[in-house]
């Protein structure tokens, strides 16, 4: 039998005791001992009452709260309440019962029905989930005192000598009955550092000034933190513990752990040098954040064969999975070429052709596993579908080999499997379940798993609230102590009634006035646990400014005495405070003979130049080009290819308006553009086997629009048309230009007609006076085909027309010949295209001589959707160049 | 009464606890102190402080109001009065409070939480936490501030449907078909409808059987046409009306001859003045038509179009003569004018059938959107704060009485104030409505309104400023409200207050119409003397050449500083844009100022070269931007060194062309030297992503290359709001937001440069109100606003009442009803855009300045339409013409960039990253731990479960002695080893197999000898015996699972194996285990001889289910 037994409140003291009481053994001088007993209260209890071989069994919390959702969803009421987030009532609801065993609230119908919907409620929620307790012969977590209580009294548990309580802030009823069991078995008790009771506010200031303690407020949360750490260099001692204690802990960790590395060791900002972190931080972050085990959940949610383009793209070029160096360039080009266009999805059995499967075995694995998981459509318990998911993951090998794991993801992997160990646990709950189902369980398993690396302890240490109960330090930070959380608003568990439950047994957290209590309570342990106190809070969250706790005011400081400026951050370094040169470049980097060879685009070239050089050169000499995961297929740019391709289909068939007339005539009309609608919708590979409905609309919209269309050109005078999508190249000044006409039109009395079809945004014809050739192509064509007459045609629903410009009137109806009106110095026909061409060649010289300023035509507009803009730097050059007046 | 007499009487009234009132309080007339006051005369007399709520619009209003109040309450503590009257007041009114809350033991300075002060949003969240199942959230879920994106997933999800054979499928179709068959509109139009949704979901759900039926619409439709015929009604005296119906028959007459198709000729039988009922909208709209032009002027000529010939006798000139008379008085009335234009464009209150049958599906598919936008909140773990309004509602609505629930959960409210009351929405109005519910008259409750319906500038976030207007006529709900008034603006000099009420009550409507979100202009009386002359300077410009204007507002501001060293600066802007130029000039200037979410965080340079950072170490082949990070500061490649990187080369990754030795030479000197720095800092990070922290990977690699070293201290903070983000998002877990971050980038802004203290504030109208300053500048007067983009449907509230309207088909003209909606709509927008300039002017305590540019028409100069300037314009006019032409126009100075040489700003070329200082130095840390694990495939619980159960329930045998343990007792064991098998996690389903297992391995040990020897009780005993030992930095604990010294003195160590090897070669399987386990028996052994063992040492492991003992 134990002698001495210590129980902490928590199993981050019982290791700080350990730690502690280790110490103390190897300062004696020993090599070797035997462990003493110290644990947390929970954890002994559970050892305590396995080892009396009991013929009940402690559910644990996960199969509590699970066990508490089924209650609920099954519940009659539940359909109609249609609640957004079951698994947070079933949490909320597995308090309420503890706090029901803890403070001994009445549990008789009584005292519920008489009260809101929410305490009626889970009333029966409890009659349901007491009743299968008892079926399977179980205990809920918060009834083991109890029972253990009782089984000790029967003398099936010998208690120890002596108990240690450390740390308690409270002794719940429920654990003063065990104490009281405890003592007339004549257990010695004692309460380290001391027996937990209220405290008045004058000890509460006591205490407070007799530490000398400060109070520091700092702007914002991040400077408090940054000054923290600062001053954590400027007092530590060796041999000394310091403490940070954060209220806050979840808001505050992430920046605390940055900060704190960042100061304390300067050189863990670079991630790929392992270093030793000098603290402790008593809060993980969830274990589906881990890179590694996200990928797993990504891989284990996709739902079908088709998978959206970004999975897919993560997928295949995931390090976590198999992943060759032969087949890493393959998988890299792959995955870049279906970005940018308008595939959202992959269709993963025509990923790879028959020769490549051979050549990629790795990728091929991945596709085949991938496919056969999707394809599962069993029903099966969790603990078998735990060992499904471990051996598809074996068979893509994931998380690749163990041994090239870094101690960080070993320990991840090890917490992963523990997720498989809770969902195996849950057969008796959940039963027979999907594979969506098992997934999603597990993905939420993973996301409450609280990964922390394992670490030694420091002698800083960073914890949160109650876990800092019982642990003492030499030096105390006790941060972000604003006038919202200390004391914090009241925060009572809606399913216990308010009037007769939670106000008349003082449950925690459920009134002002006890959250008050507590608060001071709280504030009085911890000075209690050190030699020198800080308080901190910052006056600024977001935009609302804050007050200190109304508890710590008094000892507001007007002047922070912590102050430091010295950072020790690499980013603060003195070696980064030097000035930028300002070099100014040469230009122009006129185009070399095999470089002119090299490039290849239309009159795109010349838009960009006139529109900003630099865009030219960079998109068409650096060939700079980015591409994005497109949001949605069969976007607008691909209906307007589509337009393009139909016209082009319809007119290579009826070529002259006389056909077009005749077609009409015979009621041809309608038959033939739908033939054509549909081979452009076959070319272009749209998906009609899952979106059949759309497409079918997309069809019928087609038709219509182009009948639509017709019509307008019915009434045009005759024509044939000579070319559609007729391509060519074309030197300008020396650069070759690969043309591409929508078409060309020909009326009886020869007239030649350049047309360009536009089913966008409303265009400008203005772009065709200006200084710069904005839209430089039908000018381009014209110059090249000598045309009569250059136009877009128009075609949207509701605004189906010619827009242009021609020789003469009626060359197309309402194509105007009236040129003067759009630039007053051009007369003529002939003036315009004279215009064009030295418009043309300008761009063409410019562009050829390497002209690349940054110098956007329209500022704001031309740059709107620009992808250049990170490299051309904008911003910088047009303010130098603006402000260069001294 | 003078208006500060009539003030200070309304100001005691307010005061008085047991009435009710929505007082009307315009800009500066101390309406915040006013709430104060009778919060803390409240507070004197409430049992508890939580009986009281007082709700404010945003956070930080109710941060500040909280504030004042406990201010107050500590300033009562002091013994003396201050001096100022209206500070007494408060300190007065505080000390009773403070005296009220120590007999009662509040402690409220010390828990100022019980102070219920907060805003809507958070009263609600706060509510649906107690009413989980009421409210339908379960549990609160986290709440998502910028909901977009889930709006977004919904808009994906919906339009998926569109391939279902269900009424919404239907429905999805039709709006497709209405939109072009057009995704992106489609996703946008829902998304519009979901941004709005807690504006027509209130009203739809709960009240839909009276919005479902076309009837039900076209009732509506037909009150709001009779609102507006009422409204000219009954603006047309009496006599008019007589004149009216004479000439409008003679006109309808002379017109029915001639044209009986002409919409005139339908009066020619006129005998009664029209009633404004909808029927007679005909007649109405002849009317209209017959004294105004078609742009809505009055009638200048007047011809036999209309029905007046020339007059060739008598009777005609007689008729026209007084028909001449009526539009010259038509002209002087703006208001009637007005009116019958409103007139002339009312709908036929009948909607077609196509437009019903579209609507009808909208109004099928809005149930729908809800249902799948509450399954993305459950997906996804995040809800919106129109949800937890709508949650609280339902709580509050359901069942019992609302004021019972408060009750039991002792949140009972016996007085609620509100500020702000001109922003109230229709969800805001209901929650009232249902906290008040069971208050009976001259029961000690209170409800105090508080606002300036001339200040409402909210409609974008829901604010329906005719709910105010309903509040003072009729009370709100069943508490009838008295109205108070404010007249006393203590806040601007006279000149300013002068001029405000002469502009605002030109371009101010006369008289409140809330259909078209008119509210009248109440006059102001100053407070404060003249001071500044003038009290408004206008400063026009010729035409948007938006850096003069910024030139021309940085020159006043340094004008101001210079004469008026210390006073308060702010410059206002309607949106962010205008501000554009401004910041970047007032840098250069050297002016500190504060801007607060004014520029966007992608107009900074160093941001741009993060974002490509970002951007590069995701995907290699992103070429733009692994140039840009080549280009930036930190690298600084010139042009001429990346093209002859990249020529010739249209696709290899540019980390590849950089280590290609002859790409590499071709770089200049010193473009190869800062390429090889550039090589050696990134070259570690290349292959982490995706396996470690991208924050950390990219801050790591940004330091590395010299990125702190290429800010300044301005963007410090907004380097930090990048990472920051990052973090958000991987802390979210959403790393696929990575790809698209510039999107995520666009809603944030730089980091209001905090130059504390005398900065100059820059600040949009919005964010203004409720703030003084000695100087206003408003710049960007002149500018177009943006027009509203076309909703799926549009919907409008008139009274409590829903209208809905179909958006056109595509291509095709409006419909009349939409058409009128969407005129309504553009009213509403055209008010509040005069009351967001009569926001902006208020601010001004000394001199407002007014910045804009016109254009020249041929009437002279004219601002753009819609611009603010327009708005003013009415009244404005023929000042800023004149101001206008004193200022000679400035020379034209277009700079050519093609001329001028292009600078790149760098790191110098010696430029090296500092190392970095040492770490703190700390004792090494210990660790404590258990033995190391080994890793396994996860492959099942049984085999760990099993031993686990078996290795205690051997220790129990040797503490209880194994003389108690007997085949009768191993079989009663069962249900025991059952229990600890399920408490291990065990499934069910294999749970007897192992249960037998269990016990055929505690019969063999039983059995066997070798396992009776080792379960004996000995001297010098242990049974998972831990020990602790020193390994390194490591206290290590070890579990010897058995150890004892038998009889012949030889120390044993036991390791228990309950595995078992089904078939096969059982001794090689023994062979290879002893192999395994050697090392770690051995471990024990030290460990044991540490202690001080000196005797001979056997170590075995002990397989019972085997019944073997195997020595190693």
């Amino acid at each position: 039998m134990v002698d001495r037994l210590t129980l902490t409140v928590n199993s981050r003291l019982a290791r700080w005791l350990l730690l502690h009481d280790s110490r103390q053994q190897s300062l004696d001088g020993n090599q070797v001992w035997e462990r003493p007993a110290i644990y947390s209260i929970s954890e002994w209890m559970q050892q305590a009452w396995l080892q009396s071989w009991p013929e009940q069994h402690v559910l644990s919390e996960l199969q509590s709260k699970h066990l508490w959702q089924k209650i609920i969803r099954e519940d009659p009421a539940t359909p109609e309440l249609n609640l957004l987030h079951v698994q947070g009532a079933a949490s909320q609801a597995f308090k309420a019962y503890q706090l029901i065993q803890e403070y001994r609230l009445p549990q008789e119908p009584e005292g519920f029905i008489h009260y809101t919907e929410e305490t009626l409620v889970f009333r029966r929620w409890m009659t349901r989930y007491q009743k299968q307790l008892q079926e399977w012969r179980a205990l809920d977590p918060a009834e083991l005192m109890d029972a253990l209580t009782v089984r000790m009294d029967q003398g099936h548990i010998s208690p120890p000598n002596e108990i240690i309580f450390h740390g308690f802030d409270e002794i719940t009823p429920q654990m003063q009955e065990w104490i009281t069991l405890l003592k007339n078995k004549k257990v010695s008790i004692q309460f380290k550092p001391f027996e937990p009771s209220p405290v008045t506010s004058d000890q509460l200031k006591e205490i407070i000034s007799n530490k000398q303690t400060t109070v520091q407020k700092y702007e914002d949360a991040n400077e408090e933190v940054r000054q923290c750490a600062r001053w954590i260099r400027s007092v530590y001692k060796e041999g000394e513990t310091i403490g940070i204690v954060v209220p806050e802990l979840e808001i505050y960790r992430e920046r605390l752990e940055r900060e704190f590395k960042a100061e304390l060791a300067p050189e863990s900002v670079y991630p790929w040098i392992e270093k030793h972190i000098p603290f402790n931080i008593s809060l993980g972050t969830p274990l589906s954040h881990e890179p590694m085990v996200h990928l797993a959940l990504l891989l284990l949610s996709q739902n079908s064969k088709r998978i959206p383009l970004l999975a897919f793209s993560t997928l295949i070029t995931s390090p976590f999975l198999k992943l060759p160096d032969g087949e890493k360039q393959f998988r890299r080009n792959l995955d870049w070429s279906l970005r940018g266009g308008t595939i959202t999805q992959v269709f993963l059995p025509q990923v790879l052709k028959q020769e490549e499967r051979k050549k990629f075995p790795a990728l091929t694995t991945l596709l085949d596993e991938l496919m056969s998981w999707v394809d599962d459509t069993s029903f099966r318990l969790p603990s078998e579908w735990a060992r499904g998911i471990s051996k598809f993951l074996g068979k893509v090998e994931w998380p690749t080999s163990f041994e090239t794991l870094s101690s960080q993801q070993y320990q991840v992997l090890n917490s992963w499997n523990e997720c498989l160990d809770c969902l195996s646990s849950l057969d008796r709950i959940l039963q027979k379940i999907n594979r969506t189902q098992a997934v999603s369980h597990l993905t939420h398993i993973a996301r409450e798993t609280l990964f922390q690396p394992q670490t030694p302890e420091e002698p800083i240490q960073v914890v949160g609230l109650l876990e800092s109960a019982g642990m003492e330090f030499d030096h105390l930070w006790v941060m972000g102590c604003h006038d919202e959380i200390l004391p914090p608003f009241p925060n009572p568990n809606p399913f216990l009634p308010f009037l007769s439950h939670q106000k008349p047994f003082n449950l925690p957290h459920s009134t002002a006035e006890q959250e008050l209590i507590f608060t001071e309570q709280t504030l009085f342990r911890l000075a209690h646990a050190c030699k020198h106190l800080v308080f901190s809070y910052p006056t600024w969250q977001e935009e609302t400014e804050m007050d200190p706790s109304p508890l710590l005011a008094p000892w507001v400081l007007k002047e922070n005495t912590i102050q430091s400026s010295t950072s020790n951050k690499v980013q603060d370094h003195s070696g980064f405070a030097v000035s930028l040169e300002r070099v100014e470049e040469f230009f122009p980097i006129s185009v070399s003979p095999e470089e002119i060879d090299f490039i290849q685009g239309g009159t795109g070239i010349l838009k960009n130049q006139a529109e900003c050089p630099f865009r030219a050169f960079a998109i068409h000499r650096l060939f700079s080009r980015n591409k994005a995961f497109a949001e949605l297929d069969m976007n607008d740019s691909l209906k307007g290819s589509m337009i393009h391709k139909i016209m082009e289909l319809f007119w290579n068939q009826v070529r002259t308006s006389q056909n077009l007339h005749d077609l009409h005539d015979s009621n041809q009309l309608v038959e033939l553009i739908r033939s054509c609608v549909e081979e452009t919708m076959r070319f272009f590979n749209l998906d009609t086997e899952r979106q059949k409905v759309f497409c079918q609309l997309e069809q019928k919209r087609l038709i219509s629009l182009v009948d639509t269309w017709m019509e307008y050109e019915r009434e045009r005078s005759h024509f044939e048309v000579v070319e559609t999508e007729q391509e060519k190249t074309v030197h300008l000044e020396g650069l070759p230009l690969n043309l591409k006409v929508d078409r060309i039109d020909r009326t009886t009395d020869g007239k030649t007609i350049l047309i360009d079809y536009k089913t966008g945004h409303l265009l400008n014809l203005k772009k065709w006076f200006g200084e710069r050739l904005e839209d430089p192509q039908l000018p381009m064509y014209s110059m090249d085909m000598n045309a009569d007459s250059v136009a877009f045609a128009i075609i949207r629903r509701g605004d189906s027309r010619y827009r242009g410009l021609s020789s003469e009137e009626n060359i197309i109806p309402k194509v105007s010949s009236n040129i003067t009106r759009e630039n007053p110095e051009l007369k003529t026909w002939e003036d315009l295209k004279d215009f064009w061409n030295t418009g043309l060649k300008q761009l063409a010289t410019e562009f050829l001589r390497g002209h690349l300023n940054v110098a956007p035509l329209h500022s704001d507009e031309t740059c709107k959707y620009c992808d250049q803009n990170t490299l051309c730097r904008k911003t910088e050059v047009l303010s130098f160049s603006n402000g260069d007046k001294e | 009464m003078s208006a500060s007499a009539k003030d200070k009487q309304a100001r005691r009234e307010a005061l008085n606890i047991e009435g009710s009132y929505i007082v009307q309080a315009p800009a500066g007339s101390g309406k915040t102190e006013l709430l104060i006051q009778r919060y803390l005369k409240l507070l004197a007399h409430v049992q508890r402080p939580e009986q009281i709520l007082a709700m404010t619009f945003t956070r930080k209003a109710a941060g500040e109001m909280k504030s004042r109040v406990l201010l107050a309450l500590k300033r009562a503590r002091e013994a003396a009065p201050p001096k100022e009257a209206h500070e007494k007041t408060t300190w007065e009114i505080a000390r009773q409070a403070l005296r009220h809350s120590q007999t009662l033991e509040w402690r409220i300075l010390e828990n100022p939480q019980r102070l219920k002060i907060q805003t809507i949003d958070s009263f609600c969240t706060s509510l649906t936490k107690q009413t989980p199942l009421l409210s339908g959230m379960g549990s609160l879920l986290e709440i998502e501030e910028n909901a977009g994106k889930l709006y977004r997933e919904t808009a994906h999800q919906i339009l998926t449907q569109v391939e279902d054979d269900t009424p919404t499928g239907l429905a999805v179709r039709a709006i497709l078909n209405r939109l072009d068959n057009s995704k992106p509109r489609f996703l946008d139009r829902i998304v519009q409808l979901l941004n709005k949704r807690d504006q027509w979901m209130i009203s739809f759900f709960e009240n839909a059987d009276e919005y479902r039926s076309r009837e039900d619409q076209e009732r509506i439709l037909s009150g709001l046409v009779e609102s507006t015929l009422k409204e000219c009604h009954d603006s047309l005296s009496p006599p008019l009306k007589t004149e009216l119906i004479q000439l409008a028959r003679y006109s309808g007459s002379n017109i029915s001859a001639t044209n009986p198709d002409d919409i005139l000729a339908c009066l020619k039988n006129l005998q009664d003045f029209p009633e404004p009922s909808a029927d007679k909208l005909k007649l109405w709209k002849a009317l209209a038509s017959m004294l105004l032009t078609k742009s809505g002027e009055p009638r200048k000529k007047l011809d036999k179009s209309i029905g007046f010939p020339p007059g060739k006798n008598d009777t005609a000139q007689n008729y026209k003569d007084r028909m001449q008379d009526i539009l010259e008085e038509l002209k002087e009335r703006a208001d009637l004018i007005e009116l019958l234009v409103n007139v002339k464009a009312l709908p036929n209150p009948r909607l077609n059938d196509e437009e019903w049958e579209f609507l009808e599906n909208m109004l099928e598919l809005l149930p729908e959107i809800d249902r799948i936008l509450r399954k993305i909140f459950t997906d996804r773990g995040k809800i919106d704060f129109a949800e937890i309004a709508l949650s609280s509602k339902k709580a509050l609505g359901q069942e019992m009485a609302p004021s019972d629930l408060l009750l039991k959960l002792d949140s009972k409210l016996t007085h609620i104030l509100v500020d702000e009351f001109q922003d109230t929405s229709f969800k805001q109005i209901a929650l009232l409505k249902l906290l008040t519910e069971g208050w009976e008259p001259d029961k000690g409750n209170s409800l105090f309104l508080v606002g300036d319906p001339m200040q409402s500038i909210y409609r974008f976030r829901d604010a329906e400023v005719g709910l105010f207007v309903q509040a003072k006529k009729n009370g709100l709900g069943h508490i009838p409200l008295k109205n108070l008034q404010l007249l006393t603006n203590f806040r601007s000099q006279k000149h300013v207050v002068d001029w405000v009420n002469r502009c605002f009550s030109k371009i101010l409507p006369e008289i409140d119409e809330p259909d078209r979100g008119a509210i009248a202009y109440t006059e102001c009386s100053p407070h404060q003397k003249e001071s500044l002359e003038p009290g408004v300077v206008l400063h026009p410009a010729a035409e948007s050449k938006s850096n003069e204007e910024a030139h021309h507002v940085v020159n006043t501001i340094q004008n101001i500083r210079t004469r008026h060293p210390g006073d308060s600066i702010a410059v206002l802007v309607q949106a962010r844009p205008h501000l554009l130029r401004i910041v970047p000039l007032l840098q250069e200037a050297g002016i500190q100022f504060r801007a607060e979410d004014i520029d966007p965080l992608t107009s900074r340079p160093a941001i741009l070269d993060l974002l490509a950072l970002m951007r590069a170490l995701i995907s290699p082949l992103d070429r733009v931007s692994w140039l840009s990070i080549l280009r930036a500061p930190w690298c600084g490649l010139s042009l001429k060194d990346l093209h002859s990187l990249c020529r010739l080369d249209h696709k290899s990754p540019v980390w590849d062309l950089l280590n290609d030795p002859d790409r590499f030479k071709q770089l200049s000197k010193e473009g190869q030297q800062r390429a090889d720095r550039f090589i050696q800092a990134l070259q570690p990070a290349l292959n982490l992503f995706p396996t470690i922290n991208f924050r950390n990977l990219l801050e790591g690699c940004w330091i590395k290359l010299g990125g702190p070293a290429c800010i300044d201290t301005y963007t410090q903070k907004d380097i930090q709001v990048f990472f920051d983000k990052v973090t958000e998002v991987l802390d979210g877990g959403e790393f696929d937001n990575l790809h698209n971050f510039e999107g995520i980038l666009e809603n944030l802004f730089a980091n209001p440069s905090t130059g504390e203290g005398h900065a100059v504030q820059i600040m949009t109208i919005h964010k203004a109100k409720g703030l003084e300053f000695d100087f206003v500048l408003l710049p960007g007067l002149g500018k177009r606003h943006k027009a509203d983009e076309k909703q799926l449907i549009n919907w409008i509230t008139h009274g409590h009442n829903l209208l809905f309207a179909p958006i056109p088909q595509a291509g095709e003209e409006d419909s009349e009803v939409y058409e009128f909606l969407k005129r309504l709509e553009k009213d509403r927008g055209r008010y509040e855009t005069r009351r967001l300039l009569y926001v902006a002017a208020t601010r001004t305590k000394k001199q407002l300045h007014l910045f804009g540019h016109t254009q020249v028409t041929k009437d002279g100069i004219a601002p753009q339409s819609p611009s603010s300037l327009r708005h003013l314009w009415g009244f404005i006019a023929e000042d800023w013409k004149k101001v206008f032409e004193e200022i000679k126009p400035p020379e034209e100075t277009a700079i050519k960039l093609q001329d001028k040489p292009q600078y790149l700003q760098r790191l110098p070329l010696n430029f090296e990253t500092p190392d970095a200082p040492p770490d703190i130095r700390t004792e090494p840390a210990m660790d404590l731990s258990l033995e190391e694990e080994v890793l396994y495939e996860w492959a099942g619980t049984e085999a760990r479960c099993l031993g686990n159960v078996l290795h205690r329930l051997f220790e129990t045998i040797v503490k209880e002695g194994l003389d108690h343990w007997d085949v009768q007792r191993v079989d009663q064991m069962t249900p025991s080893l059952r229990s600890s098998l399920l408490a291990e996690g065990m499934s069910p389903v294999n749970l007897e197999k192992t249960v037998e297992k269990g016990v055929r391995a505690l019969k063999n040990i039983l059995k066997d000898g070798n396992g009776r020897k080792i379960l004996k009780r000995y001297e010098n005993e242990g049974a998972e015996l831990a020990l602790t030992y020193i390994d390194g930095n490591n206290y290590r604990t070890k579990i010897v699972d058995r150890t004892y010294v038998d009889e012949n003195g030889v120390r044993w160590i036991i390791d228990y194996k309950t595995g078992e090897r089904s078939g096969g070669n059982v001794e090689g399987f023994f062979k290879q285990e002893i192999k395994r386990y050697r090392s770690q028996l051995e471990s024990y052994e030290r460990l044991i001889r540490l202690q001080g063992e000196t005797r001979p040492i056997k170590k075995a492991l002990y397989y019972p289910l085997h019944q073997r003992l195997v020595e190693i």
